[in-house]
């Protein structure tokens, strides 16, 4: 049994013009252990597919799902104090802006043990005692607990973030681009810590990320998310190598590493569907150089290809 | 090939309050760089958070004076001159987020045809066909005139501030991290147009970014920046592809690559950018190749290998 089940997830918004589905008959499947990506450009609906499944969408925002299982539970039909036992404890998350997730009237070490506070960690002797063990864990200097969040880099913020996170020992640690305003210096300490907590504490990961390099270097598995759809999900060797949906294959043949020389980049043509002009047919086609007359009628369904999942009606051949 | 632009020693320095005691210290975001740019060429400037490129950038587009040093545009030293507005015309810059640089309440034809209005006599009916020219070249579309900047995405705003640029023909363009708050698909669009610009108005290009993989793809020399100085400069190819400075080294060890993925709990560089940095070499406290020399004296730089200049006690270690 998987850690992590989530089948059939949707979430909308109501906006002016109308229902806007943020996230479509989105499906998850993480292994206890397992570190799997998900990519796609900003608005793509990663955000709002993790915050659904933690709980934290608030109202008038909508989330439905056949099933939302962690750990033999199901998120989405169990009441809210179960839900609150597991959300934080073995389930937690690394916000996208650790800046404006650390409230600035409160220590580092204060956060740490609220979070420990809250799920009944022990005594406060044994919470103070964790916070320091996490800081070290993270690389935080647990001389340092003293400091209010505004006094911190971005990296150290970010390594206060996942102290919080890891204190209750998760099961599996969402984080949502986690290394997107860092350094690259400091990008590669954060990934690195958090390979070394899945080897010691054979802790999942589901990271969130628009960067192919760090999906390359994380993550077994990647799931491509394009305007609240999974377009294509697979090992990540296979979807580096041979992408099979239009939309992968495009974006990393953009990459400026597969580049050589000085001519232009094959970019992709216009831009990310938002709320009120969604397509018909394949959400990509107006973008994509294989689309035919099919594409702008009909919307794929994802199915099965080359030991991943594709939802294109004419898959890339590679090779 | 007769250079269009020269910098000669600029610095900058601040002075900032010590703590709370009081006393002030003298930041040096700045210190004695220096380079040649030839008709359209681009240079690119990298380093992490902290190590100058924004600072290099104000100086050379005028947009704050100097502490010391010499800016030459077409042979004359445009550097501490009285009027800086003649010279500042022909230096334009570009920042990373557009949506700060732009006003508002100002329309995105009224942004675009500001700098006629302000260094010229042209008329209004006149102002308004030449931004809707560079429109129609550089983006958004001409109808969009009338529109407000919040109304594009983030690559149409970056259309923006480009064709605000362009509008009194510079010679130099400072593009400070132009690219790096978009997607990646919108990424390669304002790589493509940026080089095709820079061939249609022969312009020369500082283009600062942490992106090596984008430094790679666009620019033909490269400085790598650490603490204020350069610490290694040449062209891009040579330091790119052999780079000698142990920080160079490092930065390219750390970037995430998609076609070489490293998966390492150990990474390349430990620790951040000191503000104050320490005395003899200011990268000794990161550096794996640090001695007793390193601690105590500065590496003045040196012409190696190649490259213009790389300042290290090391370099032939390195190698
Ligand atoms: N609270 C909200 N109310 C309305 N729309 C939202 C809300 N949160 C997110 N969205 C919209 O949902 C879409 C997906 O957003 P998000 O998941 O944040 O994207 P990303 O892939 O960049 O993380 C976007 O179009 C965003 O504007
Ligand atoms: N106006 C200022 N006053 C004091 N210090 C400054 C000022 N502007 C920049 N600095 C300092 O100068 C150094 C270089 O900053 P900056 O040029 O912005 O770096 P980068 O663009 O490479 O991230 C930093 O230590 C920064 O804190
Ligand atoms: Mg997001
Ligand atoms: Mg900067």
């Amino acid at each position: 049994m998987p850690l992590l089940d989530i089948a059939d997830l949707n979430v909308s918004f109501t906006s002016r013009s109308g229902v806007f589905p943020a996230v479509e008959g989105f499906s998850l499947t993480v292994e206890a252990g397992e570190a799997v990506g998900i990519v796609g450009e900003s608005g793509a609906g990663k955000s709002v597919a993790m915050l659904a499944a933690m709980g934290l969408i608030e109202p008038p925002g909508r989330v439905s799902a056949r099933q939302m299982m962690f750990n033999g539970v199901d998120l989405a039909r169990t009441e809210p104090a179960t839900r609150r036992r597991v959300i934080g404890k073995d389930i937690a998350m690394v916000f996208q802006e650790p800046a404006s997730n650390l409230d600035p009237c409160y220590s580092i070490g204060f956060h740490i043990m609220e979070t420990l506070r809250v799920h009944n960690f022990g005594h406060r002797a044994a919470r103070r005692e964790r916070a320091i063990e996490v800081a070290r864990q993270v690389g935080f200097p647990p001389a340092r607990l003293d400091a209010f969040p505004h006094q911190l880099s971005g990296g150290m913020a970010q390594r206060a973030m996942i102290a919080m996170a890891i204190a209750c020992r998760p099961k599996l640690l969402i984080a949502d681009e986690p290394t997107t305003v860092l350094d690259v210096s400091v990008q590669a300490q954060i990934i690195a810590l958090l390979l070394a907590l899945r080897r010691t504490q054979g802790m999942a990961l589901i990271l969130i990320t628009h960067d192919m390099g760090v999906v390359a270097e994380a993550v077994e598995r990647v799931v491509v998310l394009y305007a609240g759809e999974v377009c294509e999900q697979a090992d990540t060797d296979r979807l580096l190598r041979a992408p099979c949906h239009p939309y992968t294959h495009a974006l990393l043949a953009a990459l400026p590493e597969r580049n050589f020389g000085t001519g232009p980049l094959p970019a992709i043509p216009g831009a990310v569907p938002g709320g009120g002009d969604r397509p018909e047919g394949c959400l990509f086609h107006p973008r994509c150089v294989y689309a035919v007359e099919r594409c702008q009628r009909e919307a794929p369904a994802l199915r099965p290809l080359e030991g991943g999942l594709v939802r294109c009606h004419f898959p890339v051949k590679n090779g | 090939m007769s250079p269009v632009f020269e910098v000669r020693n600029l610095s900058r320095h601040y002075s900032i309050r010590r703590g709370f005691l009081g006393g002030r210290d003298v930041l040096k975001a700045l210190d004695g760089v220096s380079f040649v740019l030839g008709k359209g060429q681009t240079l690119a400037v990298v380093g992490e958070s902290g190590c100058g490129k924004t600072t290099l950038a104000k100086q050379v587009a005028l947009v704050d004076p100097p502490t010391e040093g010499h800016l030459f545009l077409g042979g004359e030293d445009v550097a501490l001159t009285s009027d800086p507005a003649s010279p500042r015309r022909k230096i334009q810059i570009v920042f990373q987020n557009a949506l700060e640089a732009l006003s508002p309440r100002q329309t995105v034809g009224a942004s675009i045809a500001e700098p006629l209005a302000i260094n010229t006599t042209l008329s209004r009916p006149e102002r308004r066909e030449r931004a809707q020219a560079m429109m129609v070249r550089v983006g958004p579309q001409p109808e969009h005139y009338g529109r407000y900047p919040h109304m594009f995405s983030g690559g149409q705003r970056q259309r923006i501030a480009i064709a605000r640029a362009l509008m009194l023909r510079p010679l130099v363009v400072v593009a400070d991290e132009p690219v790096s708050a978009l997607d990646l698909s919108v990424q390669a669009q304002i790589l493509n147009l940026l080089m095709d610009l820079r061939d249609e108005f022969a312009l020369s290009y500082v283009f600062i970014s942490h992106d090596l993989g984008v430094v790679r793809h666009i620019a033909d020399d490269v400085m790598v920046m650490y603490a204020g100085r350069a610490v290694e400069q040449g062209t891009a190819y040579t330091v790119l592809s052999a780079p000698r400075h142990p920080y160079t080294r490092a930065l390219l060890e750390a970037t995430p690559r998609a076609d070489r993925p490293r998966r390492r709990e150990r990474p390349p560089l430990v620790g951040e950018v000191p503000s104050i940095p320490p005395p003899g070499c200011a990268f000794h406290t990161r550096c794996p190749y640090v001695d007793n020399v390193c601690r105590r004296q500065r590496p003045e730089p040196r012409v190696f290998e190649g490259r213009e200049a790389a300042a290290c006690h090391h370099l032939e270690k390195v190698g």
